[in-house]
């Protein structure tokens, strides 16, 4: 990512509330071109509705969304249906809403490593499956901003790290910017430019290492008390082999 | 030996129109069946009765008050619901059944009418005209002009309504679009089977067709196909077997319909 990257949207005073319940409160963010951005929060923390009102989808109540112009978006949505309303192979789902080359299609499908799943049925693909061939519909759309929403949802440990590794190498083919939603840091860590922590409004931001060593972190979420805290402080299984000390698995009790 | 029926223009002017409906009813069901809004059909059809009776009333051609009738219809229910929704199920009963009232008690309270509420509810084929024959046909290849043309972008909406309009769809101009091509169709579809049977002949072929289908085009063929069969099958029972005509489209349709979805379940 080069310093003065072009800034794909911009979100400014994002305020969104349904139903007297406040969602957003007063969200500054940019994504540039090249850059992954990881949103990560409890639940409840508003961090579908940023994806949605950055993809377009939403409207903001209050604030302004301005897109460079021309921006294309690929959006991998957190609720795809297991069993679709309609039979359609994945060849053909990639060929909506206009068709597809071949060569295009297989260019996508490849960066999933999904290219053998092109003539299953859709409403056939397991939960790991159907999240790489939504992300492969994404990537066919050449999109300069990737919007996506927990991808790796309903993905076991090895699908999900493969993801996670992925990504950043599809982020320097393609050169998009990654606005992405998670419940985990640490497994998306060394995908990850920037951290974004999200309750409500935004409490912190910072590259991994920065919010990883930020001890009170789980505080600024304002819950102590949660068991979301659990999600932030658990170490995970496929943790990054620097050589960070153990200092900091003390530090949040 | 041959039967008399069947170079009957009695009999060709409705299986030329029943035809040219089928064909165009069958993509267009499958939309309505993926998209579970076949209440949203009963309710226009039952909503236009009204229509035609007004109409019928102050000298306009029915087809006008039927068409009005059912755009108004369509016009409150996208008011009444919520985005991606065609209406609430109570909601669609409710409209369904004071349309389907109040075109009933119109009828019955003015007696210079001369109508047949049977003919209404259940399809008068004999009364089709060449001109109405011919309409018919050319406000259907239109309408598959159309259906042609947007296939992609509603099969996509269908499937996926948040990926759709991140790729640059209007979602809210398709809805528009299709509910109003789906009105128009359940008014040119009234006059073969009545208000009571418009939307089985979108959703009885398009419901079988499912259950071996594997694209959406293949659905849409496979429901244009049996639609034609249960025209012509129930057409040929009306006219050899005096079987009332819209009943006897709706009764081969279902036959079709339980027949496949059978052979569906016992192979699996």
């Amino acid at each position: 990512m080069t310093p003065l990257s072009q800034t794909l949207v911009a979100l400014r005073d994002i305020v969104v509330a349904r139903g007297g319940q406040s969602i957003l409160e007063h969200i500054d963010l940019d994504v540039h071109a090249g850059e992954i951005v990881t949103v990560v929060g409890p639940n409840g923390a508003g961090k579908s509705t940023l994806a949605r009102v950055a993809a377009g989808l939403m409207r903001p109540d209050v604030g302004s969304v301005t897109r460079r112009p021309g921006l294309r978006v690929g959006y991998v949505p957190q609720d795809f249906p297991a069993a679709p309303p309609l039979p359609i192979s994945v060849r053909r789902f990639l060929d909506l809403p206009s068709r597809l080359s071949d060569a295009d299609a297989a260019r996508a499908l490849d960066g999933m490593a999904a290219a053998h799943l092109a003539k299953r049925p859709l409403a056939k693909l397991s939960g790991g499956e159907r999240q790489r061939v939504l992300i492969a519909m994404a990537l066919a759309a050449k999109p300069d901003l990737l919007v996506l929403d927990e991808p790796a949802k309903g993905l076991d440990p090895v699908s999900e790290n493969d993801l996670y590794a992925r990504l950043p190498h599809l982020r320097d083919d393609m050169g998009f910017g990654v606005l992405m939603i998670s419940h985990d840091l640490h497994v998306v860590m060394a995908a990850t430019d920037r951290v974004v922590c999200l309750n409500k409004h935004i409490c912190c931001q910072g590259s991994p290492k920065d919010i990883d060593a930020l001890a009170s972190f789980p505080q600024l979420f304002h819950d102590p008390e949660t068991a979301n805290l659990a999600l932030y402080h658990h170490r995970p299984h496929l943790h990054r082999h620097d050589n960070e000390d153990h200092a900091d698995d003390a530090d949040l009790d | 030996m041959t039967p008399t029926w069947i170079d009957d223009p009695l009999f060709l002017r409705p299986l030329i129109a029943g035809l040219a409906l089928a064909l165009l009813g069958a993509p267009l069901g499958c939309l309505v069946v993926w998209r579970r809004i076949a209440f949203f059909g009963e309710t226009l059809a039952h909503a236009a009765l009204p229509g035609i009776a007004v109409a019928l009333l102050t000298g306009l051609p029915p087809l006008v008050g039927a068409a009005l009738a059912a755009a108004i219809t369509a016009t409150l229910l996208a008011m009444l619901s919520r985005e991606g929704e065609a209406g609430h199920d109570s909601v669609l009963a409710t409209l369904a059944h004071i349309g389907l009232a109040a075109g009933l008690i119109i009828l019955a309270l003015n007696g210079s009418i001369r109508l047949d509420p049977m003919a209404l509810l259940f399809g008068d084929i004999l009364a089709l005209s060449d001109v109405h024959v011919i309409g018919t046909v050319a406000a259907c290849a239109i309408g598959g002009v159309f259906l042609g043309w947007y296939w992609r972008p509603l099969v996509f909406l269908t499937l996926h309504r948040d990926l759709a309009r991140v790729s640059g769809l209007s979602a809210r101009a398709f809805d528009i679009l299709f509910l109003a091509g789906l009105a128009a169709y359940v008014v040119l579809a009234m006059k073969l089977v009545g208000v009571l049977l418009v939307t089985s002949l979108l959703v009885i072929p398009a419901a079988a067709a499912q259950s071996f289908a594997r694209t959406p085009e293949g659905a849409a063929a496979q429901s244009a196909v049996l639609a034609g069969l249960a025209v012509i099958g129930g057409l040929g029972l009306s006219f050899g077997y005096d079987w009332p005509s819209g009943p006897a489209i709706v009764a081969v349709g279902g036959i079709l319909f339980l027949g496949l979805r059978l052979a569906a379940a016992l192979r699996r």
